[in-house]
């Protein structure tokens, strides 16, 4: 009970602060491609550019060809970028300037960095889905409609999970180093290049305990097969999104007082 | 939370992990930063917080402002808060300028429209020109913290707390910043800020508050905290040593101190002299003058005139004077001048050790002379001679043939003042309104002014006018202040008022008039003219009935100045003129008086001593004093020391001519016409 009046606060404090959060999100999006010549496009530019470079890749080392691969590894690559930022856990340290001279609610920082790549799957998403009607692929309309209620589970998901990485990386430092190599796992265990049906030995038996595979398979199957999503992968990422969500928040916001001491550490 | 209270602050209490080393190994241990502060800031305040490196002024600020959380105790703001903490303020390094201003008023909850209405201004105040629109990471430190001050005092916030950042602007920025931060106290908003320059402190703050030791060590008006922190920082040992080792010469001359009165360390001549050369060096004139001293004492005197030279040139009166008389052949002047004067304390009269010691006080070289002056001061002080006071106490303030001693200085200040001396009054009254030597204390400060004042020094009268008006010290009472005012404005105009005076008497001008000059003038305290205005009252004059009460008021009023009015008024009670009369007291006024070396004072406590009134009778009291008198110019005392004289001729004479006659010489004597030089002509 203590966590959902924390979380009622909490809910209040940012809408009483969105000046701040809309400023943040501002910053993160016009401070990460400053002094580039194609500024925010490179949020779409690179994961459009690993898309081809896997299709490149791929068409050539699979033992069999997929049928409009492009249209699969796209489908996939947006939400695995989405979740793998999410699991950097730099959202707290990295604002550790703002954090230890301002007074604000803390949650901004985390809520703006997760606000600011899920912009980038979004545009992504609206671009994938010109290019697909553009192709003259077949869209189911009704799966269609549920990419928004995905996209929403998915955004929870990752916050979830960016609340509690963040905050243990303030006091375990070394946990940022093992995540860096955990996000390349997570692309190699996640059907983006290989079907599920696919998977052999090991990677069969861990498939299904990986969480984002259902967020993947959802997408696949509403943008590649061009059907309406499994329930049971629905209901997966509902179930998926509350638990990470509570259990990151409840440790976020045990924690969160204590930020600014232990940020004075070291601080980048 | 109490109305008209900006922040309150109870119980407060937090303590730090931090990294200590175990031998090889890293520890985190809980470290207290702070324990039990309890504070409250009022609504218009600005307010300085100062202490060494470390001591947790940042930390304070952040747990003000609600970044950092406090262990236990409570933190209440009213209203909101804009702050800049820590230089490196927390700005976007690629960003440019102005979009920092964006950012940074946004991060306080402005809205981008709001912002955009007043980008220009914000941009004019920070006066960074063409770089506003380069990256922050391009700026300087200095400005930084003008974009991170004009931003924070762009929002309207209630509470500004400002971590050292007036520091590293540059001079204009600095002052712009502070009567910035002035007129927004005006406002009614609230300032914290820390800082290391006690000028800025003292000339922008109210108030400051002084860590130290987890706690807050002080908290008062600016000026008292500064000088206090400053005291604590120039009394550490630790400190003072760092300085001089990094070559202060100011620091070096006062380790050398140390060493000397073994202060705070173990005494030592070596050390003592290695600094002073060190200071001496970097033209420091106090250092060079005692360098001078010692080198004098070793016998070289050509050395040390040059020193003395040297720090004449630095500006040390002392070390004129001393170079002055080293080098201008003048000393067995100075010697003869000593050695009559010494002579004449042989008598035993205060006066005469006090004329010696000064003597020696103006013209000493050495440690020894003024060892001696000290000496025969004190002897003087003993008999009761206030002159003498004043003087040892000076000495103990300069640290002149004794160990600098404010706090002996001070006592010695006081119980002369107390005994009436006009000078030392008006010192002390300046020292407790200054707090110079004292703790700072308006109502003694009003006390001792206001005793001053009665004295008829003009310089205190317009301070107790100010101190009613203002209400410091003492109540406000407009109608006290404006009638002293009259009496400063009065009291400039002595001198004339005298000049006139003494036209009128000499030209047998109104007597009318004269009396209304008489009158005027005593209003503003002046001895003499309260003296002959209550004389006059108390025996009628020339004119009018006497009036003993009103004489023996004004009297009592004008005894509070010196020797001569106290000597009257002693009479008064003796007398019983207007006052019951008190022989015992007549006898302490009268001596009191002496003390202040009044020749009719002297007279009259010969006679006292003479008739036992208010004191046993004393031959030899009475005889002695009544030299004094004589000796100090006492008409009616030289007249009865003649006729001692006379007499004791006289009997000598008896005695010789006994001698005579039986010598057969008797007819020879009877022919000269004077008496008195016959026998020693024969």
């Amino acid at each position: 009970m203590n966590l959902i009046s924390r979380l009622i606060q909490s809910f209040k404090d940012v809408i009483d602060n969105r000046v701040v959060l809309s400023a943040m999100v501002r910053r993160n999006t016009a401070g990460r491609y400053r002094s580039t010549y194609v500024g925010f496009a490179w949020h779409l530019l690179m994961p459009i550019m690993m898309t081809i470079v896997l299709y490149i890749t791929f068409t050539a080392i699979r033992p069999r060809p997929l049928e409009d691969f492009w249209i699969y590894l796209a489908a996939g690559m947006f939400p695995i970028t989405f979740i793998s930022s999410s699991l950097r856990g730099r959202a707290v340290l990295g604002n550790a300037n703002y954090l230890t001279k301002m007074k604000f609610p803390r949650e901004i920082v985390v809520l703006s960095s997760v606000i600011t790549d899920f912009l980038g799957v979004v545009f992504a998403y609206v671009f994938i889905i010109m290019v697909i009607l553009l192709s003259g692929q077949y869209v189911n309309w009704w799966g269609a409609a549920m990419i928004p209620v995905e996209l929403g589970l998915m955004f929870i998901f990752c916050l979830g999970c960016s609340y509690l990485v963040s905050t243990v990386t303030v006091f375990v430092r070394d946990l940022g180093y093992f995540m860096s190599v955990m996000m390349r796992l997570v692309f190699w265990i996640t059907p983006t290049f290989f079907l599920v049906s696919e998977a052999k030995g090991l990677l069969k038996d861990i498939v299904w305990f990986n969480p984002f595979t259902y967020y993947v398979e959802t997408f696949h199957d509403i943008l590649y097969y061009g059907a309406f999503p499994h329930i049971e992968y629905l209901a997966a990422s509902v179930l998926l999104a509350a638990v990470f969500f509570f259990v990151g928040a409840w440790v976020f916001f045990r924690y969160e007082k204590r930020f600014p001491e232990v940020l004075r550490w070291s601080r980048e | 939370m109490e109305p008209g209270v900006a922040i309150s602050i109870r119980g407060l209490r937090k303590s730090y992990g931090i990294v200590e080393m175990d031998g090889k190994k890293k520890k985190h241990v809980e470290y207290p930063i702070f324990e039990n502060i309890d504070l409250d800031v009022m609504k218009g305040d600005i307010v300085a917080i100062l202490g060494r490196n470390g001591c947790g002024k940042s930390t304070f600020l952040k747990m003000v402002s609600g970044i950092i959380e406090p262990d236990a105790g409570t933190v209440e703001v009213d209203g909101k808060i804009a702050s800049i903490l820590e230089l490196s303020m927390g700005f976007h390094g690629d960003l440019s300028g102005r979009d920092n201003i964006f950012l940074r008023s946004e991060l306080y909850g402005i809205p981008r429209k709001e912002v955009e209405r007043r980008i220009d201004d914000i941009v004019a105040y920070t006066d960074l020109g063409v770089y506003i629109d380069n990256p922050v990471r391009t700026y300087s430190s200095g400005m930084r913290s003008r974009l991170a001050f004009s931003v924070m005092v762009n929002v309207d916030a209630d509470i500004y707390l400002v971590d050292e950042a007036l520091s590293t602007g540059d001079m204009a920025f600095a002052s712009k910043a502070s009567e910035h931060l002035k007129e927004l106290v005006r406002s009614g908003k609230t300032v914290l800020f820390t800082s290391h320059s006690m000028g800025t402190i003292r000339r922008t703050c109210s108030r400051a508050i002084w860590i130290n030791n987890h706690t807050i060590a002080m908290d008062g008006p600016a000026d008292e905290v500064c000088d206090a922190y400053q005291r604590s920082i120039n009394d550490s040992v630790e400190e003072t040593m760092s300085l001089a080792e990094g070559g202060s010469s100011s620091a070096q001359y006062r380790l050398s101190t140390f060493y000397r009165d073994g202060n705070g360390v173990e005494m030592d001549e070596a050390q003592r002299r290695r600094w002073l050369e060190e200071a001496a060096k970097r033209d420091h004139p106090m250092a060079q003058c005692e360098l001078a001293d010692i080198i004098l004492a070793e016998g070289d005197e050509e050395a040390a005139a040059d020193l003395y030279r040297r720090a004449a040139d630095n500006g040390s009166n002392d070390a004129r004077r001393k170079h002055a008389t080293l080098s201008g052949e003048v000393r067995h002047q100075v010697e003869r001048i000593r050695g009559i004067l010494k002579e004449q304390t042989a008598s035993g009269y205060p006066y005469d050790y006090h004329n010696y010691a000064m003597a020696v006080y103006r013209s000493a070289l050495t440690a020894d002379d003024y060892r001696e002056a000290l000496e025969y001061f004190q002897k003087a002080s003993e008999i009761g001679w206030l002159d003498s006071d004043v003087a040892m106490a000076d000495m103990y303030r300069e640290g002149q043939g004794v160990p600098r001693d404010f706090s002996r200085y001070v006592e010695i200040l006081k119980a002369a003042a107390e005994a009436g001396h006009p000078r030392a009054m008006s010192k002390l009254a300046e020292f407790y309104s200054d707090g110079k030597y004292v703790a700072k204390d308006h109502a003694e400060a009003f006390k001792w002014h206001l005793l001053s004042a009665r004295a008829g020094n003009a310089k205190s009268q317009y301070q107790v006018a100010a101190m009613y008006s203002n209400g410091i010290g003492v109540e406000k009472d407009p109608e006290a202040a404006k009638q002293w005012f009259a009496t400063y404005s009065s009291t400039v105009l002595v001198d004339s008022r005298k000049a006139a005076m003494e036209v009128l008497k000499h030209r047998r001008g109104d007597l009318k008039l004269q009396k209304e000059l008489l009158k005027e003038s005593s209003l503003c305290f002046t001895s003499q003219s309260m003296v002959s205005l209550a004389l006059r009252y108390a025996t009628g004059g020339k004119d009018g009935k006497p009036n003993p009460h009103a004489g023996f008021d004004l009297m009592s009023k004008a005894a509070v100045i010196g020797g001569a009015p106290r000597a009257r008024l002693a009479e008064f009670y003796r007398d019983g003129i207007g006052v019951q009369k008190d022989e015992a007291k007549a006898f302490f006024l009268m001596r009191n008086a002496a003390a202040m070396g009044d020749a009719s004072a002297l007279y009259g406590l010969a006679l006292m001593y003479k008739d036992g009134t208010g004191v046993e009778s004393d031959e030899e009291q009475y005889r002695r004093y009544m030299r004094m008198a004589a000796e100090r110019g006492n008409r009616d005392a030289r007249d009865t020391v003649k006729q001692w004289e006379a007499r004791k001729e006289r009997r000598k004479k008896t005695k010789e001519t006994k001698r005579w006659m039986s010598c057969g010489a008797y007819r020879a004597t009877c022919r000269w016409p004077s008496a008195a030089s016959a026998p020693s002509a024969v």
